[in-house]
């Protein structure tokens, strides 16, 4: 393919996207107002996809490791909040949330860096083939005590807003007919000040740089006194802590259970992806991205279909656009 | 060549078990599952052996052309509902039954369907095989999820227009496998039909593995750049490893459709294929012969895990044999990264150095 | 003779505002030894990788035998016959020193997946061939009894001499060596002297990137000075001594 065709050819699909589904929408009469909604629920479930790519990419760009038991972080966020949550305490609603949603964290956070020690660093001049098995086998163990611990039943969290307020409904708004629900803005929220953290983190913070270093050149980064031992066992422990937030805001919204991990893990894969495995504000414009379109395609087909259009855009990006995929440590020899 | 030697003998011992444990099976009262107090039962060694088929295809991929394919499930899936489909609905889709009845159409499919999913694969994998790095993973990942969803939801079709997959409940009444009016059934008979074609596979493995091919592989395997300066078209080889890793895969999964007699879609799913991906790490990739070791070491622990997990937790359901399969699993990647076969042969290799008296300085 | 078989036509890279290689002009004639030497990072690998396709040319242009290369895979190159070495050697560490050179005879060789699964009588004579040739090689460059030995095992200097040994073996016209004596003691660059020598004496043109300057002094028909990827003299040894610029670049400003 020349060189023209290769760049004009993701503008082409993605036009040709939209016209296809406008025009599978015109035939079950959506209006505007349907669009709208399908674009926003996208954006909500796009957001979280991007928590989940950022986890990866923090993993990614420290040690090289794709981990495969990000998903399970999200969960255990998620499950733990739930859980607490659901206890009898002779405290208030509201401070029990708050005492839920840090435990959660806290432990989740704790799991990662335990995962790190025990699994990742003794293993960690193995093959990248090998240490991708590890966080499979991980995330397996990982699901199988969430299972074991909570059952097969879906738990509740209410919404945040509903502590604030009387009543204990979910408060809805509704502009222009479209329905957001308030615990969307808390998503929302969180993701921005998570993402923001993170940003002011690796660049303004010597910590976050000496991460970013190691990255880049891992020997170098020895020499200047920073050690790479430590700092994968740092972005495992970021990483899981991206992870429980995510679970954690998400909750309300989703009724957390045992297996929801292993979605959210393949298709924050595949907005890290999209976005670019190196780079964080990408990985988030991936997420959303994501979001948006397979929940535009879902709303105007088939909603059984809805997980097959994460993986169509994936293989499309492959296929034409991999420089979206700007991951320097492919590029494994120096000559 | 040294390997030579070893791989026939390799051969000869592999056939003499397989013999072994069908005549096992047939002439003796209790069967083969009496050998192993009926933890592992002779079903199980018939999928051992539709499993090596697929695993030794899969560690040609990742073993010498280093690259992962996170899909292989569906390509299984694809041979097993190309002959599903062409077979138990062949009256949907208007095959004349002197056709559809015929017992050489299965047959005929089997290598049909081959030949369908390797051109699929061909095209998927050229462009993204020209790329550096592990993106054939990626897009076999994305390609796996995607066939798995299709042959849920009936390729989107509504079934009432055209039930392809059966969705959800997926397939029923496939036929046995014939040769004129000779039927490969019961299990006993098709047990061995199941391993001809391992060991076949096995065999034509090998030879590319210990030959020119073999050596291009073995070289991009160690540095695509220098095996590119060489001459070696690296793209070239490891589309085709690629497209003929889908071939052994979709033969397997006809042989299954025959075996099994039904399909259904959690088969051939993400789960599915990372579980072949383990058998391959487990056994070893760098051999061959670490396929049909890793797919039975995993079936020997799932087997033995449910027997047995139930004598150490008292009420456990199928979540504590999970938790314990994936703790073996990372036990396993941690101290034999090379696989269970090569810490097998490190260890007898080191004992016998020991035994052996010392050399004269 | 007089059509250089390789020339370098105001060679150019760039990687984004570095210059690595800028405009350099060159011929190299068949049958030559011809040295490029200059400090570190005056682009000597950088032109390599540009030959053999590993980097894709700025400007410029290349020409092999009187046609363009440039824009071809390093397959392709190999395939008209040019082959190369590496500075920190690239043997293939899975297999035996044997394997390495018989891999190497892989572009002159044409069993493919078929022949090789099913043993055909051609592939089965192709490698008998092949192993032939390779043991012959290896004989030349002096590693015969090192046949089965894994490629890892060998220590330092024979390592190289192993890389030479594969680069050869899929008979190039031009050999292109990185640096094949950083590491090696005086015995060891005196052997490396005369195996080139020989090889030069096979037909084959060698191209010669190298720091130390004895075996440049005893080797090279012509030399070629970068600094800071500029060409700043190509010329037979004696007059490239005492050229002023190389002078200064090697040892900075004359004083």
């Amino acid at each position: 393919m020349s060189a023209i065709a290769r760049k004009l050819t993701p503008f082409i699909i993605f036009i040709a996207l939209i016209v296809v589904i406008i025009f599978l929408g015109n035939r079950r009469d959506f209006g505007p107002q349907q669009y709208g909604q399908f674009i926003l629920d996208g954006i909500r479930g796009g957001t979280i996809y991007a928590l989940v790519a950022l986890g990866l990419v923090v993993i990614h760009n420290v040690t090289g490791i794709v981990n495969f038991a990000q998903g399970a972080f999200v969960m255990l966020g998620a499950m733990i909040t739930a859980d607490v949550y659901s206890r009898e305490w002779p405290i208030g609603d509201t401070p029990k949330m708050i005492v839920a949603i840090l435990i959660a964290v806290v432990v989740t956070t704790i799991i990662g860096i335990l995962f790190e020690r025990l699994a990742i660093y003794p293993a960690r001049n193995a093959s990248p083939l090998t240490l991708i098995i590890i966080t499979v086998g991980a995330y397996i163990v990982l699901q199988g005590l969430a299972l074991i611990y909570w059952g097969s039943g879906a738990q509740r969290l209410p919404a945040f807003s509903t502590l604030f307020s009387e009543n204990a409904r979910d408060t809805i708004y509704r502009p222009l007919g479209i329905v957001i629900k308030e615990q969307s803005f808390w998503i929302w929220g969180t993701a921005a000040i998570a993402m923001g953290s993170l940003a002011w983190f690796f660049n303004r913070t010597i910590l976050g740089k000496a991460l970013r270093a190691c990255a880049i050149n891992p020997k170098a980064a020895r020499l200047m006194g920073i050690s790479p031992n430590r700092m994968s066992m740092l972005s495992f422990a970021l990483a899981a802590l991206i992870g429980a937030i995510a679970g954690v805001v998400l909750a309300p919204a989703t009724s957390p259970i045992y297996d929801m991990g292993l979605r959210l893990g393949l298709k924050g894969f595949v907005a890290a992806i999209i976005g670019g495995f190196v780079s964080a504000p990408a990985a988030v414009i991936g997420g959303i991205f994501l979001g948006i379109i397979e929940n535009l395609a879902a709303g105007v087909t088939n909603s059984g279909l809805k997980d097959i259009f994460a993986f169509i855009i994936l293989i499309l990006v492959l296929l034409y656009r991999p420089q979206g995929i700007l991951n320097n440590s492919d590029v494994t020899e120096k000559v | 060549m040294k390997s030579n030697r070893r791989d026939i003998v390799g051969i000869i011992l592999l056939s003499a078990l397989v013999l072994f444990i069908g005549l096992y099976e047939t002439r003796t009262e209790a069967g083969f599952s009496s050998l192993t107090n009926g933890i592992i039962t002779f079903d199980t060694i018939v999928r051992v052996g539709l499993l090596t088929t697929v695993v030794v295809g899969l560690n040609l991929l990742m073993g010498f052309a280093g690259q992962i394919s996170l899909g292989q499930a569906s390509f299984y899936g694809l041979g097993a509902y190309f002959t599903g489909i062409l077979t138990a609905r062949a009256s949907t889709i208007g095959l004349p039954p002197f056709i559809a009845d015929g017992w050489w159409w299965p047959w005929l499919l089997m290598l049909g369907g081959m030949i369908v999913t390797g051109i699929f694969a061909y095209f998927v994998g050229r462009p993204i095989l020209r790329l550096k790095g592990h993106y054939l993973g990626l897009a076999t990942l994305g390609l796996g999820v995607v066939i798995a969803i299709l042959f849920r939801e009936n390729f989107g079709i509504s079934p009432t227009t055209l039930s392809l997959t059966g969705g959800g409940d997926g397939i029923a009444g496939v036929p046995r496998l014939r040769i004129g009016s000779f039927e490969l059934w019961p299990v006993a008979r098709y047990y061995y039909l199941v391993w001809i074609v391992a060991i076949l596979g096995i065999i034509l493995a090998l030879n590319i593995v210990n030959s020119r091919v073999g050596r291009a592989l073995r070289a991009l395997n160690a540095s695509d750049i220098a095996a590119e300066t060489i001459g070696i078209d690296t793209s070239h080889y490891k589309t085709w490893v690629f497209v003929i890793s889908t071939m052994y895969a979709s033969l397997a999964g006809s042989l299954y459709a025959h075996f099994q007699s039904a399909l259904s879609p959690p088969t051939f799913d993400f789960v599915a294929s990372l579980e072949l991906v383990v058998m391959a790490a487990v056994g070893g990739m760098a051999s061959i012969w670490g396929a049909p070791f890793g797919v039975a070491v995993i079936f020997s622990i799932r087997e033995l895990l449910r027997a047995r997990m139930h004598l150490l937790l008292d009420g456990s359901t199928g979540a504590y044999e999970v938790v314990a399969f994936g703790l073996i699993l990372v036990l396993i990647m941690i101290f034999t990264p090379d696989g269970v076969l090569k810490g097998f042969t490190n260890l007898i290799a080191k004992l016998s150095a020991k035994l052996r008296p010392r050399a004269q300085l | 003779m007089s059509t250089p078989i390789l020339e370098l036509d105001t060679l150019t890279r760039t990687f984004g505002g570095l210059i690595a290689v800028n405009q350099v002009s060159s011929n190299i004639m068949p049958d030559q030894i011809k040295a490029i030497i200059g400090p570190n990072g005056a682009g000597k690998t950088t032109i390599y990788n540009l030959i053999t396709g590993i980097y894709t040319v700025s400007s410029g242009d290349i020409r092999f035998m009187g046609q363009s290369i440039q824009g071809l895979t390093p397959h392709e190159i190999a395939e008209r016959g040019i082959t190369r070495t590496f500075q920190n050697i690239k043997l293939f560490d899975n297999m035996s020193v044997l394997e390495n050179v018989m891999v190497g005879q892989h572009v002159r060789t044409k069993a493919g997946f078929l022949a090789a699964a099913f043993r055909t009588k051609a592939a089965r004579a192709e490698e008998q061939l092949i192993q032939k040739t390779a043991i012959d090689l290896l004989d030349f460059v002096g590693l015969s009894s090192y046949v089965d030995s894994p490629a890892t095992d060998l220590p330092f200097g024979l390592q190289r001499k192993l890389e030479i040994a594969r680069a050869l073996a899929s008979q190039p016209k031009l050999l292109l060596l990185d640096e094949p004596a950083a590491g090696l003691n005086n015995t060891e660059s005196q052997e490396l002297i005369a195996l080139i020598k020989q090889i030069r004496e096979r037909g084959v043109t060698v191209l010669l990137v190298e720091h130390d300057m004895h075996v440049v002094m005893g080797l090279a028909d012509e030399i070629l000075v970068l600094d800071y990827g500029t060409a700043i003299a190509d010329a037979a040894p004696t007059i490239v001594q005492n050229d002023k610029r190389v002078i200064a670049a090697y040892l900075g400003e004359e004083e």
